[in-house]
């Protein structure tokens, strides 16, 4: 019993020492901490700087699938937000959010007040159509097209962006640009994006040559680099001298294979060429993710919110990054009557969601 | 020479008759030392990344009850934890370390699934709900039988054997979505919605129905293993080996038995989850409420109400993660810490507290 | 299937295969020596996990890879003197023990990256171990190449292994931790400080999962990502058993899992339909089915899992 005591009082005196090292140096609740190390960064309003006219929105939420060092999908939202955050918008983010999870944390971010909640990615429209019904007042944003057979809340803007005309087009170069006849494709999940890219890539790139052969592999994980990395070597391995890499962290790790190895790549979301050596990367499909996001805020105070959008690169955002150095003058040309025929609509194309 | 399985059988031995033997009053007070000195350990930590937890442990342990929405929310978490812990318990009277629960969680989603998403379970509509759970408990049981055979006829231990199998049982849930049960509609990996859902008990609350049959489950546990012969013997065989063959106690044939009835208590929680919570068969389902049903029967020492009291604090802790993280941007994960700290901690006290009884032996050959 | 059975197939997969069993040769070489002295270290997942989180952050900070990885050694025996402590001197439940560690290291190293790299788009990154060719032996067809041109930690991964064989079979400490696991009671009797045995068998099996997990970080990937380790300390105690506590044998089965995992990242891009999780579950399924059958012949030590109490009777 006397050892209790002891560690009893020793406890006590850890308490209040803490106590009054956390009163010093902590915040309160209200200051909002700004904690850096967080994985869900919270930021104070700063209504001085806001703008005179009342603001739609105040507190945005965006629910990210990955991690935003990606360097690409999640990274993109989160430039996005930082630009909210400049305009005098309250953020807050949460990485990895799993399939389990993802009711539970809208519920979270709608109870906290949040007005604008995105889901990045369309595995979260099934989950968001569930709470949308029950939070009318929240603006929810998918990036992504909406669940099949289901009654759309109104309050839910769905951007079916079309990022498969990206891939069409990066097939069509990597095609051109293969010298062995065989091309790969490195996606990260079995869902309707990466499935709709990985068919378009494979149609472009018969369209530039019907012989080329195209090896493709959904990896299974957006977050996972070393997967991403042996994944690459193995189609390198087996004679793929062009990747295109739709995975985010994945993604990383098959760049840092291609750079390794000397052959070419295709980057995602945004102009990835800065991560391999000079050249290597011969371009990248661009998703403007920022844009998505803050053209929404404007779309909600002119109060057009919800629905269904579906721009792709005729509405500028999907894009194809500059070409690097090592692509010949005719192929660039070919590349862009291509691109050209998508944009006015000479050529279309039905995305093909299926995963054979 | 005794075999490997029997040895690991003795291991728990120590640990539990140890607990059983404390008064409550120091149980109690060794478990609130224990969170006391976690919390305070975890504050530091806080501390590092500049978070005041005092903040930071309102919304991890205060905000659950704050609301209508939240204690529904808890609720949510609790069930499963609830029923995986019992379950765990009816094993760990026996001195089997059952840690299968999230193995078991999966296949019992499965088998929900299987019915709620089939044409017979359509056509059913309200009933193929029931149907379901007797489905998910059979499939829970049969997959942690597949341990308790093992262990039975090869004397495999069965910390080892559950486990693998919970990575098995990982694998097979998400090929089930991704091929055999994935949702024709959709093009994610998840399964059709089941073709009903458990009722809501109130409106502005997600808490529903499930939270009755985690009830029932404590109340059935409570009964069985004090009031059936089949839980004395479950016990006596926790108790003494030797004692339980005296008497006519097939070993074999009661560890299997515990084993599959605590499959179906945590093929019921995977049932739950898909019928109640989220509709649909997702991966991820099973999380971490295999091993918190673990730590629930743990901490909770075998008691009904010791496990009910401790399911809650791991569902209050799980809940309260989320909005801790929203919050004040500390990760759902630093709540990690402070569970194992505090588990940690009640065995460090077990420990001391059990050696104040014995006398104080002589320093043998050290 | 044509593929397959060429060399241009084979050299790189197993290459890879061995790169990917690096981590469990080293894990499961330690949790032999453990689990020979008696102690079921379930703890390895959580050790690795933070050895790969530790060993990076003081390479990235030093600069020096060698100490990064040193460090992720010593962090795993730090992990494994906790694991002792509570289970060789307090007498606790050793897979209970384990579990919370591993549950531990999730939240801790999760918290501990946030602490120090905090938040920023830009991953830290450390360069990687490079690979080191063997004059002469490296130039042996198909062998060459595979066994003969890989990282540091490899060849040291496998020299340990033999090192291990040749303690426990040939030394005098070799037959006290036999002695140890059998029968604690009898050891003491003969002077065998049981207790200090097994310390030194936790610690050790501690450093090994260590150096595992900074292979993890510093070998191959350069990064630390959430939960690294991914369940390779699990799948070390499983080949632990199927080795049958033979450190040449855990080599064996290792590299037979890894290359298992080798294969199944390249049989997708092979056009392969068979589902992915078929091939991660396997492993798993495997060990399941040697401990069933082999079981009755597979003779543990005799006090694995048993907490030893000097004092009674």
């Amino acid at each position: 019993m006397k050892n209790l005591k002891r560690i009893l009082t020793l406890l006590m005196s850890a308490v209040m020492l803490l106590t009054l090292l956390a009163g010093c140096g902590g915040e309160t609740a209200e200051d909002a901490s700004s904690s850096e190390p967080s994985e869900s960064a919270v930021v104070s309003d700063e209504s001085s700087s806001a703008p005179e006219e009342e603001k739609a929105v105040s507190k945005i939420a965006i629910l990210l699938p990955g991690y935003i060092t990606d360097q690409s999908w999640n990274q993109g939202a989160y430039e996005g937000l930082l630009e909210l955050e400049g305009q005098g918008y309250e953020i807050a983010y949460t990485e990895d959010v799993q399939a389990a999870d993802m009711e539970s944390t809208f519920r979270t971010y709608c109870e906290d007040g949040y007005d604008f909640v995105i889901g990045h990615g369309v595995q979260y429209g099934d989950a968001c159509v569930r709470v949308a019904a029950d939070y009318p007042d929240v603006n929810f944003f998918i990036t992504g097209n909406p669940p099949e057979g289901e009654n759309l809340p109104g309050n839910i803007a769905f951007y079916d962006y079309k990022e498969f005309e990206g891939a069409y087009v990066c097939g069509y170069l990597a095609a051109l640009m293969s010298e062995s006849g065989v091309i790969g494709y490195i996606g990260g999940g079995d869902n309707t994006t990466q499935c709709s890219d990985k068919n378009a890539y494979v149609q472009g790139a018969k369209a530039a040559n019907a012989d080329i052969e195209v090896k493709t592999v959904i990896t299974g994980t957006f977050n996972d680099s070393s997967v991403g990395k042996e994944t690459a070597i193995a189609m390198i391995e087996q004679g793929v001298d062009v990747i295109l890499q739709t995975c985010d962290e994945t993604g990383l790790g098959a760049f840092e294979a291609c750079n390794e190895k000397g052959v070419y790549c295709i980057g995602y979301t945004s102009d990835q060429s800065g991560l391999v050596d000079e050249g290597l990367c011969l371009t990248s499909l661009l998703v403007s993710i920022p844009t998505m996001i803050t053209s929404q805020i404007d779309i909600i105070a002119a109060g057009e919110f919800g629905g269904l959008e579906q721009p792709g690169l005729a509405e500028g955002v999907i894009g194809i990054a500059p070409y690097s150095t090592e692509v010949p003058a005719e192929i660039q040309q070919q590349v862009e009557t291509v691109k050209q025929s998508l944009i006015d609509g000479t050529l279309t194309l039905t995305p093909d969601y299926s995963n054979n | 020479m005794k075999s490997f399985g029997a040895r690991i059988d003795d291991t728990i031995r120590n640990f539990s008759s140890r607990m059983v033997r404390q008064s409550v009053g120091r149980k109690a007070a060794i478990f609130s030392l224990s969170v006391l000195a976690a919390l305070v350990i975890g504050a530091a930590f806080l501390l590092v990344l500049k978070v005041n937890p005092l903040t930071a442990y309102y919304y991890l342990l205060i905000r659950p009850f704050g609301s209508f929405n939240s204690i529904g929310e808890m609720s949510i978490k609790l069930v499963p934890i609830l029923l995986v812990g019992v379950g765990v318990s009816f094993t760990f009277s026996a001195k089997l370390s059952n840690l299968g629960g999230e193995g078991q969680m999966c296949l019992g989603a499965i088998g929900m699934t299987i019915v709620g998403t089939s044409a017979l379970g359509t056509s059913l509509g309200g009933w193929s709900i029931p149907l379901g759970m007797l489905a998910a408990a059979l499939f829970g049981a049969v997959w942690a039988g597949i341990a308790g055979f093992v262990k039975t006829c090869f004397h495999a231990s069965e910390i080892i054997t559950t486990l693998l199998l919970n990575y098995i049982a990982v694998q097979f849930l998400s090929y089930c979505v991704y091929y055999p049960l994935r949702d024709p509609g959709g093009n994610i990996p998840q399964s059709a919605k089941v073709a009903a859902v458990l009722p809501k008990l109130f409106s502005g609350s997600r808490m529903n129905a499930g939270i009755l049959i985690a009830l029932a489950a404590v109340v059935i546990y409570a009964v069985v293993i004090r009031r059936t012969s089949f839980g004395y013997r479950l016990r006596v065989l926790g108790g003494s080996v030797p004692a339980a063959e005296f008497s006519g106690i097939r070993r074999g044939k009661y560890y299997l038995l515990a084993m599959m009835l605590s499959g179906v208590f945590s093929g019921i929680a995977g049932a739950v989850e898909v019928a109640g919570t989220q509709t649909r068969l997702l991966e991820g389902l099973a999380g971490s409420y295999g091993f918190d049903g673990v730590v629930a029967a743990l901490l909770g020492m075998l008691h009904p109400v010791g496990v009910a009291a401790a399911s809650v604090l791991l569902a209050v802790l799980n809940a309260g993660a989320e909005t801790m993280q929203v919050k004040t941007g500390v990760s759902s994960l630093f709540v990690n810490v402070l569970e194992a700290l505090i588990v940690l901690f009640i065995l460090l006290g077990m420990s001391y507290a059990s050696e104040d009884k014995k006398p104080r032996a002589k320093e043998g050959a050290k | 299937m044509n593929e397959i059975l060429t060399a241009a197939f084979l050299i790189p997969l197993l290459t890879a295969g061995i790169r990917m069993s690096v981590p469990l040769i080293l894990g499961s070489v330690g949790e032999v020596v453990s689990e020979k002295t008696g102690v079921l270290n379930i703890g390895l997942e959580g050790q690795m996990l933070t050895a790969a989180l530790i060993s990076f952050i003081v390479a990235y900070y030093t600069g020096s890879l060698t100490l990064g990885i040193l460090a992720g050694g010593i962090s795993g025996m730090l992990g494994a003197l906790l694991i002792a402590f509570w289970c060789v001197s307090r007498r606790q439940d050793q897979s209970v023990v384990g579990i919370m560690f591993n549950i531990f290291a999730i939240g801790f190293t999760n918290f501990l990256y946030r602490a120090i790299f905090g938040v920023s788009t830009n991953k830290a990154k450390v360069e990687i171990l490079p690979t080191i060719e063997i004059p002469g032996l490296s130039r042996i067809p198909w062998l060459g190449e595979i066994l003969f041109r890989q990282n540091m930690l490899v060849y040291l991964a496998l020299i340990a292994a033999f090192l291990v064989l040749f303690l426990l079979r040939r030394t005098k400490f070799g037959l006290q931790i036999e002695a140890t696991g059998e029968n604690p009671k009898a050891a003491q009797a003969s002077g065998i400080r049981v207790r200090r045995v097994r310390y030194s068998g936790s610690l050790f099996c501690g450093f090994m999962a260590g150096i595992g997990g900074a292979f993890l970080s510093c070998g191959i990937v350069g990064t630390f990502t959430e939960n690294m380790s991914a369940g390779r300390g699990f799948i070390c105690l499983a080949v632990t058993i199927l080795a049958r506590w033979n450190p040449a044998f855990a080599v064996v089965a290792a590299l037979l899992f890894g290359t298992v995992q080798a294969l199944q990242l390249r049989l997708q891009a092979l056009g392969s339909t068979l589902p992915y999780q078929f091939f991660v579950a396997l492993p798993y399924v495997v060990t399941l089915v040697s401990l069933a059958v082999f079981g009755w012949n597979i003779h543990a030590p005799s006090d694995l899992g048993q907490p030893y109490n000097e004092e009674s009777r």
